[in-house]
């Protein structure tokens, strides 16, 4: 155990260097003291107290002088420096006088420091997830030879490999050190283990997965290869979390056994904490040879993971896998004939799907940070024009120009790394949110956090930001001439050069915040389209719930599954509050996937390319009425739709067009391929739903099976209430226990919430983006504003000349618009251009909206341009107000 | 009484380096003086004030061993110079004349 790291940062920065092995070392020895009698909470509420005391305390010497150096002002104007002491020496002050200079201006130093804190944190925090994400590899063993495979079908990617194939490739290949395969899925399974049957996520994985990824159990062993086999003992490995969980981390747990599915399973091993491989779970069993889905080559279930030989090249090892797939293809052609295997990096292959929304995120948090370094160079150089008479009274004095800009560049480094110290705790913040929009599978999400690269970065940015718009204004301050600037006594004029430059700064700005703005106006649209979406049923006050009972003893016979999920639904009917209940193998958005083999009987397929593939899913009677799927021909199942009766299916709409296009479909013919080409009768055509995904572009035909004539062990309710559909969990609960207490109720959640949760990435992408363009159009505002506040404040002579000379507020007025909005219209013609030549790289995060989007590059415009007219308003008002008498006097 | 007076705090401190002889480092001296007197005591301010007690000449201190727990830091051992000594046995006859007698008013 380690001490907290935020806090632990500050202390270090704030310790003095001589001390600060002794401080820290002292603090993690009491730390680790505290965590032992009060827990680890109280310890690290402790440490955050000692990190508070030493920044108030060390901050409070360090700025307080107390400092072994006795300087006065001449040290700041003083001669250069000579040996290595003195510089030191000068270097401290020169920090020590840009402190007490920017204490002396409160608002400017927290406009600034704030701009920085916002800009830099949200730079770090996005770049130690692109660090903990996409660059650093998973904590595997050499894991830059792990690879992944995955099946190709006629050349497109299709993912799952057969069991079987995995087998010939394992076999004949000399290229893999050795070859594993993991299911595509993870797997709930009832269990019965110390206490309460509870359902647990479980994963099938060959015997020599772990060996291949090099990662040992903690406790106990690996699987050993016999135990492939389906014939050898059933063992299970558990994680270390679940092993804490209903174990209390005793290692008596090796050898004891649990009930999975009404099967004993004996616990061989624990394997390490944090350890989790593809999907998040507590079990992971053996594949074995020749069992349910593993049985014939057209099961393709299975990720395979593999590690090179040392001296074989990923190109190579493809150029082989490629070789064995065409052999299986002439063994094999009715299943193997189109089908390949890709291999990829594994860390590639892990974070291929992440990687377009986390470098947008990176751009469009660089984009805010340049934002803010105009705006504080921006903030500088005014700044740095109202000390010029300061300067000329201290170069006069003697300082040279070198040391004019030493102290210049230590003001704005000041600020910079005040700023990135506070953007740390913002750091933390964002953090939390990018762990939870991340999908859980990805490598590094779990320990996600701001790690010494990320640090270093932070403060590699505050520095380099702090030179950046540091070198400007100092380089113009030291140029001045001395003479010219004292005679000028106090009032200041901005030079022709000076209002460019910081005009060009506010035309970036406006730029930049305009590209941001398109791209979240964007990605908000593509969500809000998928949000409102037809899903083709009606998601509201509807309760699901997943119920999978054991595959040996009470529910062995299909009349035994059938009778217990009658009885339930018939118990679950009559609760108060419940309109309808239905259930099917899988509902929509909530569990995907499925698909076989689907012909019209009259039309059989001649040649494997005319195949394709529908949704099979298996419901009970009223599940279209309790769904609200409407029915556009035909009936719904009723209870005699069972296994003696005719076997009778229900197709969508899509499935209808797709097979008999403007043909009658009822009554007619068509073969799924479950194993047999019998076909099956349609009676009725129901609307189409949106089974995988609200986001799906293609149609997913589905096919609909009466549940008496395929009984199913695993069933999702769907439940409408006439109120709030949570309200009914108890009674489920209840109804549930009555007919057989050792089955667990498991996934109970509303389909809203299902619904929700299945766009929150998309969401999170649109809020952070949207949050950034906020911030962004915010800092161009203020910039803008303080630009034209300047000018105006720079002519308020001229103005009060022209108002004195007659003219009328409204010339006045167009005068400063027309100096405001022509950098805002500038600035809005360039972001217009860079956001068509940007927006393209947003193209696979959006959904039913074109990159090039009218309306949103329109309305971004519209708004942008409105808010520079109301920056700009203020300033053109005070001028229009300037009294010509005062205005004059000034002189 | 010198320049350089004897504050409470560097009092506090003094005596638990005396009691704790050759252990002395900052975990046992800021644990001696939290248990004996109740008060919390921040690692800052106890570093800050043992630095300036090696400053005013009345302590001195030797870099020691880093220890795992420490997260393989190394610890500073102090010890009380004769000076120290001195100015600690001065207080306490000043403290003790001056409490002689007044300790039943405190009490009452």
């Amino acid at each position: 155990m380690t001490p907290p790291k935020l806090p632990f940062f500050f202390i270090f920065l704030m310790a003095p260097a001589d001390g600060r092995d002794e401080i820290l070392g002292d603090l993690n020895e009491r730390f680790l003291a505290i965590a032992r009698r009060r827990g680890t909470r109280g310890a690290t509420l402790w440490y955050w107290s000692q990190a508070w005391s030493a920044v108030v305390r060390f901050g409070a010497r360090r700025l307080n002088l107390r400092l072994p150096i006795r300087s006065g002002p001449n040290r700041i104007n003083g001669p250069q420096p000579r040996n290595r002491v003195e510089v030191m020496n000068s270097t401290f002050s020169d920090i020590r006088y840009a402190v007490r200079g920017l204490i002396k201006s409160p608002g400017f130093t927290a406009a600034t420091v704030l701009t920085l804190a916002l800009g830099i944190g949200a730079n770090t925090a996005m770049f130690s997830a692109i660090n903990s994400i996409l660059v650093k590899p998973p904590a595997y063993e050499d894991p830059d030879r792990l690879i992944m495979g995955l099946s190709t079908y006629k050349s497109q990617m299709a993912g799952n490999v057969s069991a079987m194939d995995y087998f010939d490739f394992r076999d004949q290949n000399d290229v893999l050190e050795s070859m594993a395969a993991i299911a595509s899925f993870p797997l709930g399974v009832p269990v019965i283990g110390t206490g309460e049957p509870e359902r647990v996520q479980s994963a099938i994985v060959t015997v020599n997965l772990f060996q291949t990824l090099g990662v040992d159990p903690q406790l106990g062993r690996h699987f050993v290869p016999e135990e492939e086999s389906r014939d050898s003992d059933n063992v299970v490995l558990i994680s270390h979390g679940y092993w804490q969980r209903d174990f209390g981390g005793e290692s008596s747990v090796l050898g004891r056994t649990l009930i999975l599915n009404g099967t004993p399973y004996a616990i061989i091993g624990v394997m390490p904490a944090g350890f989790n491989f593809l999907h998040e779970v507590d079990l992971w069993r053996p594949m074995q040879a020749n069992a349910d889905w593993t049985g014939a080559r057209r099961f393709h279930n299975f990720f395979t993971v593999g590690r090179l030989k040392t001296d074989v090249t990923l190109e190579q090892a493809q150029a082989q896998m490629d070789v064995i797939a065409r052999q299986l293809a002439v063994e094999y052609p009715e299943s193997n004939k189109y089908y390949g295997l890709r291999l990829f990096g594994l860390h590639e292959s892990l974070v291929f799907f992440v990687r377009p929304a986390l470098l947008m995120l990176m751009g469009a948090v660089g984009l805010v940070l340049l934002i803010v370094c105009g705006n504080v160079a921006s903030l500088l150089l005014a700044r740095s024009l109202a000390r010029r008479t300061e300067v000329a009274v201290r170069s006069a004095l003697g300082a040279t120009r070198s040391r004019l800009v030493r102290q210049f560049l230590a003001e704005s480094t000041v600020l910079a790394v005040t700023g990135g110290a506070l953007g740390l705790l913002f750091v933390q913040w964002s953090l939390a949110t990018v762990r939870r929009m991340a999908p859980p599978e990805l490598p590094g999400v779990a320990n996600l956090g701001i790690d010494g690269v990320g640090l270093a970065f932070a403060l590699g940015v505050s520095v380099l930001t702090g030179l950046l718009f540091g070198i400007v204004p100092a380089l113009r301050s030291a140029k001045s001439d001395t003479s010219q600037e004292l005679k000028a006594s106090g009032r200041t004029t901005e030079t022709g050069a000076g209002i460019r430059l910081r005009g060009s700064l506010v035309v970036a700005q406006v730029a930049l915040s305009l590209v941001l703005l398109i791209g979240s106006g964007l990605l908000i649209r593509s969500f809000l389209s998928l949000r409102y979406v037809d899903s083709g049923f009606d998601s509201s006050n509807l309760l699901t719930a997943e119920i999978t009972l054991p595959m040996t003893g009470d529910y062995e016979e299909p009349e035994q599954r059938i009778r217990f999920y009658e009885s339930l639904m018939n118990d679950i009917a009559v609760l108060p509050g419940v309109e309808a209940v239905a259930a099917s193998n899988r509902l929509p958005v909530k569990n995907r996937g499925g698909d076989v083999n689907v012909y019209a009987a009259e039309r059989p397929p001649v040649t494997e390319g005319e195949l394709r593939t529908a949704l099979i899913r298996t419901v009970t009677p009223g599940y279209f009425e309790t769904m609200r799927i409407p029915l556009m021909a035909g009936r719904e199942f009723t209870p005699t739709d069972d296994g003696d009766a005719p076997r009778v299916v229900i197709v969508d709409e899509s499935v209808a067009e797709r097979y008999f296009p403007g043909e009658n479909p009822l009554g007619r013919g068509l073969v799924v391929d479950v194993g047999t080409d019998e076909p099956w009768e349609i009676i009725g055509v129901a609307g189409y739903v949106r089974q995988n995904n609200l986001q799906e572009g293609d149609w997913n035909p589905t096919v609909y099976f009466p549940y008496k004539h395929g009984p199913r062990l695993t069933m999702r309710l769907a439940i409408r209430s006439n109120g709030e559909p949570l309200a009914l969990v108890g009674g489920l609960r209840r109804a549930l226990r009555a007919l057989n207490r050792d089955i667990p109720l498991a996934a109970v959640e509303t389909m809203d919430e299902v619904l929700a949760g299945s766009v929150t990435q998309p969401k999170m992408q649109a809020y952070l983006v949207g949050a950034f363009a906020l911030v962004a159009l915010l800092l161009a505002a203020i910039g803008l504003y303080g630009v034209l506040a300047y000018a105006v404040s720079q002519r308020i002579h001229e103005m009060g000349i022209r108002i004195a000379l007659g003219a009328n507020a409204g010339n006045v007025m167009r005068l400063v618009l027309r100096t405001g909005m022509g950098m805002v219209g500038i600035g809005l013609g360039i972001g217009l251009v860079a956001g068509f030549g940007l927006t393209r790289f947003l193209q696979s995060l959006l959904y039913q909206v074109a990159p090039t989007d009218p309306t949103t590059f329109i309305g971004v415009t519209v708004v942008l341009f409105v808010v520079g007219l109301a920056a700009c308003f203020l300033p053109a008002w005070k001028a229009v107000k300037t009294d010509p008498l005062v205005a004059l006097r000034v002189e | 009484m010198g320049r350089d007076a004897l504050g409470e705090f560097e009092h506090l401190i003094m005596l638990a380096i005396l009691r704790l002889g050759p252990e002395a480092y900052g975990v046992p001296i800021i644990d001696e003086v939290e248990a004996r007197t109740g008060r919390t005591v921040s690692e800052a301010a106890a570093y800050l004030t043992l630095r300036r007690l090696e400053e005013k000449g009345w302590i001195k201190s030797r870099v020691g061993e880093p220890t795992p727990e420490r997260g393989g830091r190394a610890k500073r051992y102090f010890k009380l110079l004769p000076v120290g000594v001195r100015r600690l046995r001065e207080s306490r006859t000043a403290l003790v004349q001056m409490w002689d007698g007044v300790a039943a008013e405190l009490d009452r």
